[in-house]
C-alpha cells in the first residue's frame, strides 16, 4: 500500500471506517426529545448580556450602587445644611462624647439653640471652629490639616 | 504559514459519503419560523433531520460517546435559544453545524489532553465493506480483537491532531462534506481548509505508518 505524501488514498480508506462507528441502535429514538425536554426545563436561556459574560451580577451590582449613592448623598446633606443640622458635633465639642452618644438629639438641638447657651458655647470652648453662633462648621472641600503654632506669653 | 501542493480534483463529496441531502417535508426556513414562534414540533423536526450528523461530527472529535451525547444537545439547545439571531444567511444545516464546532473546539481546549476514549461500536455493515480487508485480514481467527485495536489506533491518531486540524479531517475524509462547506463552517478561506487537510493527513500517515504499509 502506498503512503507517499502525495497520495493519501491508504488514508482516506482508513478514515472512512469511521463512519462505521455508531450508538447503539435506538440511541437517536428519543434524542430530540431529551433536548425537547431540557429547552422546556428552561435551559435555553436567551443569550448572556456584556455584564455577564464578564460575572457581574447585576443585582448585587445595583445593591452596591444604590447603598454608595445613599451614601454620599448623606455625606453632602450633612455637610451643606447649615446651622442644627449637625447637632452632634455641636454637642460633642461642648460637653464631650457622653452628649454626642445621647439618643435624644432633638432635645440637645433645643437646648443649644438658645441664644444664652450659645454665648457660653462662643466663650467658653476651646474648639476652634466653633462659631459664633456655637455651631461646628466644617467646610469639606477645604477641609485641611494645618500645623497648629502656640505663642506663650 | 503552511501551504499545501495545489491540488487538481477535489469533488465535492467523496464516494459514499453521508452528504447533506435535500431534507424532504418542508423547508428548513419553514420550520425555523414556526419553531421561533414557539413551535416546538417544528424543532422537533429540526433535530430529527441533522441529529445523526450533529452527534458523528463531535464523536469523531471527541471518541468519546458520553461526551459527543453532552454537547450534541447542547448544541440544539444552543441553536434554539439563538433562532431569533439566525437571519438566514447561510443555511441552518451551516449554522447549526458552526454552533457545533465551536462548542465542540472550546470543549476541547478546556480538557487540554485529558483524552479518554469511549468508542462506539463498530455497525455490521463493516464486514461487508471490502476497504476493511485491506486493514484487517479476514482470515485471522483473532479478526475482531484486530479491528478494535485497528479502530482504538485510529482514534488515537485522530487525537493527537490539533483541535482545528482534526475538525478539517473530520469534516471531509469522514463525513465527506466539501472544503467550500467546511471553510463555511468553520468561518475561514478555502486555502486554509486546504492547508490544515494537507498536513493533517501528513501527521496521521506518520501516526498510522503501521497501517499503511
Amino acid at each position: 500500500m502506498q503512503s507517499s505524501p502525495e497520495n493519501f488514498e491508504s488514508l482516506q480508506k482508513l478514515l472512512r471506517l469511521k463512519r462505521h462507528e455508531h450508538p447503539h441502535p435506538r440511541y437517536f429514538n428519543d434524542f430530540s426529545s431529551r433536548v425537547i425536554a431540557r429547552i422546556q426545563a428552561g435551559e435555553a436561556r436567551v443569550a448572556p448580556r456584556w455584564w455577564e459574560q464578564f460575572g457581574i451580577d447585576l443585582r448585587a451590582a445595583l445593591t452596591v450602587g444604590a447603598g454608595a449613592a445613599a451614601c454620599v448623598a448623606l455625606f453632602f446633606s450633612m455637610a451643606a445644611t447649615p446651622g442644627g443640622a449637625n447637632p452632634q458635633i455641636a454637642a460633642f465639642g461642648v460637653s464631650g462624647p457622653s452628649i454626642a452618644a445621647s439618643a435624644n438629639f432633638a432635645a440637645s438641638q433645643e437646648a443649644f439653640t438658645q441664644p444664652e447657651a450659645q454665648n457660653v458655647i462662643a466663650a467658653n470652648s476651646t474648639n476652634p471652629v466653633i462659631n459664633a453662633a456655637g455651631v461646628m462648621r466644617i467646610d469639606p472641600w477645604r477641609a485641611h490639616a494645618v500645623p497648629a503654632s502656640f505663642q506663650i506669653p | 504559514m503552511d501551504r499545501p501542493p495545489v491540488k487538481k480534483t477535489d469533488p465535492p463529496h467523496n464516494e459514499a459519503t453521508p452528504a447533506p441531502e435535500a431534507p424532504c417535508g418542508p423547508e428548513d426556513a419553514q420550520l425555523v419560523n414556526a419553531a421561533r414562534n414557539g413551535d416546538m414540533h417544528a424543532y422537533d423536526q429540526l433535530i430529527r433531520r441533522y441529529q445523526e450528523r450533529v452527534y458523528a461530527t463531535i464523536y469523531h472529535m471527541t471518541s468519546n460517546h458520553e461526551d459527543a451525547n453532552d454537547l450534541a444537545q447542547e448544541t440544539f439547545i444552543k441553536a434554539y435559544s439563538a433562532l431569533k439571531s439566525f437571519k438566514g444567511d447561510s443555511s441552518f444545516y451551516t449554522w447549526v453545524y458552526r454552533i457545533a464546532v465551536n462548542k465542540t473546539i472550546n470543549f476541547l481546549k478546556q480538557r487540554k489532553n485529558k483524552v479518554s476514549l469511549s468508542l462506539n461500536d463498530m455497525d455490521f455493515n463493516i464486514e461487508n465493506d471490502p476497504e476493511l480487508v485491506a486493514f484487517v485480514s479476514d482470515k485471522t481467527p483473532r479478526r475482531d480483537a484486530a479491528l478494535a485495536e485497528l479502530q482504538e489506533k485510529l482514534n488515537g491518531a485522530m487525537q493527537k491532531l490539533s483541535e482545528d486540524h482534526r475538525m478539517v479531517v473530520t469534516l471531509h475524509d469522514v463525513q465527506g462534506l466539501s472544503h467550500e462547506e467546511i471553510a463555511n463552517i468553520m468561518e475561514c478561506n478555502v486555502g486554509t481548509v486546504r492547508s490544515r487537510l494537507f498536513y493533517a493527513r501528513q501527521q496521521m500517515q506518520a501516526y498510522l505508518s503501521d497501517y499503511l504499509k
